[in-house]
């Protein structure tokens, strides 16, 4: 089911299918465009808006009564685009417009320029402009620059591409980091594109990406600096400390198989020197306990920051709340099996005994 | 010099004369002169005709008239005024002229 909107041709009334209305608008407005501000131009413009009366009424010929898309297709074919007036036997190129084809490169296109992309930006969309200018996917772009954080490449490469890279801030120039050709047409475009798109937004309001980035525009340039730094020390801190977890984890790793040799006799290196654990470690029930206890006391806590600060970067659905309690209870039950399996294991001083 | 500019200058006014050819025969609607551009072997777009014939009509070389239609909307019927007909005979010498040109020097 299709909304319909009635339209005036030359002093008829039509029924127009709403995706029509726009590709006709559109039509139309390229067409007042290129016949310019002469006093002829509006009878020229009602000559046509007839002729496309005429046509769709011959077209649908009462068996439908709506204008659809097809319809105003098969009227740019017939009329011709402004650009292909003055040209004889079919000569001028048809310039189709179409926003699929930003990403391809056609024939009449310019090459792309490098730019920061704003619009799509988590941090300052140097990875974002990356992406468009190789024609690869985003997620591509910055799964290589987390990557590099492990590496101290990373913030660095950023914050120096950052600077150098120049922001798309007007219409042209982010025409031109898509390589398309800066001409009055594709402006209007473009504009109109992003016109669509913010009405689209606040129509639904769903979109709190695009809102926050509507109001950040607004914003000073300081605060926005403030932000960003904000968020760029907090992906790096995510990096190191991702770094730090994994390293505690595999040290826990190698504890553990050292308790469990210790506990077990398996003849692999041994925890001797720390004195009050050997004796929890000599035994294999507490040592068992205890390593259990000990994976989620540490292990626990880690993996929720972990989750906090890096699962929106990566875009990790948040911790639902059954998570988060399992999460809790884990760690009692950690702490719990790490006192009672370590006492139980000290000789009763007239205090705690078990 | 740039050939596309070029041939495009000499369309246009070529185009218009053809345009006036045709209106000589009877009065027209669009899409009747561009059946007879088609016969001459000259194929524009229909859009290319509404600028050019308001364009002449407001130059005084053509007149029109309202046709009702039973398919639907109005229709303007264009005929050539005698500023036309008159208009038509110097751009018959002009062109021969320029033919004449043309055939000299391409011997």
């Amino acid at each position: 089911m299709k909304k319909t909107l009635d339209i005036n041709l030359g002093g008829s009334i039509y029924h127009i299918d709403e995706d029509a209305y726009h590709e006709l608008m559109d039509y139309l407005q390229d067409v007042k465009r290129h016949l310019g501000d002469e006093a002829s131009s509006e009878e020229v413009l009602n000559d046509i808006e007839q002729r496309i009366g005429e046509l769709f009424m011959q077209w649908m010929q009462g068996k439908r009564e709506v204008v659809t898309v097809f319809d105003v297709q098969k009227v740019i074919d017939v009329l011709g685009r402004p650009e292909q007036y003055d040209s004889m036997d079919g000569e001028a190129r048809n310039e189709t417009d179409s926003q699929k084809e930003e990403n391809h490169h056609s024939a009449g296109d310019a090459p792309r320029k490098l730019y920061r992309d704003t619009e799509n930006a988590v941090l300052g969309g140097v990875c974002s402009g990356f992406a468009i200018y190789m024609n690869v996917s985003v997620v591509l772009v910055r799964l290589f620059f987390v990557f590099l954080i492990f590496f101290w490449l990373g913030p660095l490469l950023y914050i120096i591409c950052w600077l150098i890279m120049p922001e798309a801030r007007t219409a042209a120039q982010r025409l031109e980091m898509r390589g398309k050709k800066v001409n009055i047409d594709n402006i209007e475009k473009k504009v109109r594109e992003d016109y669509e798109k913010g009405k689209e937004s606040a129509d639904n309001s769903e979109n709190t990406e695009q809102n926050k980035q509507k109001s950040r525009s607004t914003e000073s340039v300081l605060i926005q600096l403030v932000r960003i730094c904000g968020k760029a020390f907090l992906a790096v801190f995510a990096g190191f400390f991702i770094l730090l977890a994994l390293m505690v984890l595999v040290a826990l790793v190698i504890a553990l198989v050292a308790i469990w040799s210790g506990a077990f006799n398996l003849g692999l290196p041994l925890i001797q020197d720390v004195m009050p654990l050997q004796q929890i470690f000599m035994n294999p029930v507490s040592a068992t306990f205890v390593s259990i206890g000990l994976l989620f006391v540490i292990g626990i806590p880690f993996f929720a920051i972990f989750r906090l600060l890096f699962g929106k970067l990566l875009k990790m659905k948040p911790a639902r709340s059954w998570e988060i309690w399992v999460g809790l209870l884990l760690w009692f039950v950690g702490i719990g099996l790490c006192t009672y399996f370590s006492l139980s294991c000290l000789p009763c001083n007239g205090g705690l005994c078990i | 010099m740039d050939i596309e500019n070029v041939k495009s200058q000499m369309r246009k006014g070529f185009l218009e004369y053809c345009t006036l050819l045709i209106l000589k025969r009877k009065p027209s609607y669009t899409t009747d002169i561009i059946e007879g551009l088609k016969s001459a072997h000259l194929i524009v777009v229909e859009g290319t005709l509404y600028p050019l014939l308001t364009r002449l009509k407001n130059d005084g070389l053509l007149s029109y008239e309202w046709v009702e239609s039973t398919q639907g909307p109005p229709r303007k019927y264009y005929s050539l005024t005698d500023a036309g007909y008159s208009n038509l005979d110097e751009l018959g010498n002009a062109w021969n002229e320029l033919s004449l040109s043309i055939n000299h020097l391409n011997e």
